[in-house]
This record gives structure tokens, C-alpha cells and sequence, in this order.
């Protein structure tokens, strides 16, 4: 029994990892990324997405609301709290949904709480930029995730679909 | 209705990170199988592959029957379907997101260059 409890005592997560190379310095880039204003002109993750409200407490313990509105009048809010920050390199921050998001303050969440890691790395004049976004809020799984995970559910994932 | 917290997840993933058990549910994929059939191309005891059925069972990613002295063995997809969904829906999520993100930079860059130009 003790080899089982092991193996439920480090737990992989479900982790997804994008990197992107920016054409823009780390401090650009960063600054776009966590400024309120820059923030409701990019962030659209489907077409027609409006950002009606954005807030950015940028500090650690500091919190973040972004609301987001789709063409057909749902409102899908963000909301986290930043565990790490710092300028122009890393940010660390839960991420969570509001279970209705249509108010201007901060509304009661749906409690999948995940994390995200992002990391701005200068290449010259350009940024490679790193997201980590992993299931579960805690730095410890975090840490213990082995990357191979993803991995593993693709491979599975295709083998079902045989 | 099974609700999936995190503790479910979490006994999924710890389950797959291992290369023995991935295998039993890829044969178990191809059907139900009883231990010995299942334990037959691993090279390891039947007592050592019982007890990675035991973690899969726990993580619900296989179901047990007892029919009399034999146990058949079957896959259960469901845990592993939610944790691919959430996968999926934030791929999806940040792809368009990173997408205006790059697109925005970009707009930045050029105003900041003509308002050079301009001086």
C-alpha cells in the first residue's frame, strides 16, 4: 500500500505551455500585458470580444478583474491574484472565472482556481514570451509537474481515437 | 454524477505519469482483459501490475468486475476526457488572445515610429 500512497502523493497536472517570439522589447511587452488600458484593446480571445472594465492591482497579493463581453451580451470575467512580479521578466497569478461577471466589482467565482506563469525573455530587440498555465493554484504542484504530462494525455487521447 | 474536483484530478494525473500503467490502458483500450491476460506482456509480477490496477481504479480510469474468481478489467475514459477538455478550451482561449496580443505590439511599434518620423 505505501507504493500507492506515493504515487498519490505527487500528482502531475494538466499543464499547458505557449510560447510566442514578440517583436517588442521585454519592458513594451510586459508593460501591454499588465497595463488596464492596453489590455481592453488586445485582449480578445474570439473575434468580436469586447473588455468593458479591466483592473490591475500590479503588486504581489494585489488582485486583477478583466471582464470580457461577446457579441451576444455574455460576459465572461476573469479574476486572480498575482503571487509574483517581477518588471519586464515574470508574473505569477491565479486565474479564476465569476460565475456571472456582469457587475463592475468583483462578484463571487467559480473556484477552478488554475495558475499562470508568464515569463518575458529578451532575445535582442525582441521578447521570447513563455505562458504556463497549469491546473491547479498551487506553487507546489506547480513545481512538481513533470512537462512530460501534456505529453501523455495527447498520446492517450490519440490512441481512444483509433 | 461523479464531480471532478481536484482531488480526482489529481489521483488522473499522478495515475498516467507512470509508463506501465499507460500501457494497461492502452491494452485495455483494445477491450476488457482479467489480470493475467493484462499482466502477460509486462515484465513484472501479477502482484506488481494488481497494484497499478489498483492506482488506475482509484484514479477511475478503470473499472473492475468480479465475475466469480476472475476480475475483467475495463476502461473508464471519463477522468481523462476532462482533463483533455481543459486542455483544449484554453489552447483555444490564449491562442486568440496571444494572437491580438502580437497584432497589438505590432500597432504600437508603428505609431511610435511615425510619431518619430514626424518630429
Amino acid at each position: 500500500m505505501t507504493t500507492i500512497n506515493n504515487e498519490v502523493q505527487k500528482p502531475d497536472d494538466a499543464t499547458l505551455i505557449l510560447r510566442r517570439v514578440l517583436n517588442a522589447t521585454p519592458e513594451r511587452a510586459f508593460k501591454a500585458w499588465t497595463s488596464p488600458e492596453h489590455i481592453q484593446q488586445w485582449m480578445r480571445p474570439e473575434p468580436g470580444m469586447v473588455v468593458p472594465l479591466a483592473r490591475m492591482d500590479l503588486r504581489v497579493g494585489g488582485k486583477f478583474r478583466i471582464q470580457m463581453k461577446n457579441p451576444d451580451g455574455e460576459y465572461f470575467t476573469a479574476v486572480g491574484e498575482f503571487r509574483e512580479v517581477q518588471p519586464a521578466e515574470r508574473l505569477v497569478y491565479t486565474w479564476d472565472w465569476e460565475k456571472d461577471g456582469s457587475g463592475t466589482e468583483f462578484g463571487e467565482v467559480e473556484g477552478k482556481t488554475s495558475l499562470i506563469t508568464v515569463e518575458f525573455l529578451k532575445m535582442g530587440h525582441r521578447t521570447e514570451f513563455v505562458m504556463t498555465h497549469t491546473r491547479f493554484a498551487s506553487v507546489e504542484s506547480r513545481d512538481n509537474h513533470a512537462k512530460g504530462w501534456a505529453t501523455a494525455v495527447d498520446n492517450f487521447a490519440t490512441f481512444m481515437e483509433r | 454524477m461523479v464531480e471532478y474536483g481536484s482531488k480526482v484530478l489529481d489521483r488522473t494525473f499522478g495515475a498516467l505519469a507512470d509508463p506501465t500503467r499507460r500501457r494497461i490502458l492502452a491494452q485495455l483500450a483494445e477491450g476488457a482483459e482479467c489480470v493475467t491476460n493484462l499482466a502477460r506482456p509486462h515484465a513484472m509480477s501479477l502482484a506488481a501490475v494488481s497494484k497499478h490496477l489498483i492506482v488506475l481504479e482509484r484514479a477511475g480510469l478503470v473499472k473492475r468486475r468480479r465475475d466469480g474468481r476472475v476480475h475483467s478489467l475495463a476502461l473508464a475514459a471519463k477522468p481523462m476526457q476532462e482533463a483533455q477538455a481543459w486542455l483544449d478550451r484554453y489552447r483555444k482561449f490564449w491562442e486568440g488572445n496571444l494572437d491580438q496580443f502580437e497584432k497589438y505590439l505590432d500597432q504600437l511599434r508603428e505609431k511610435e515610429s511615425k510619431h518619430d518620423d514626424d518630429k
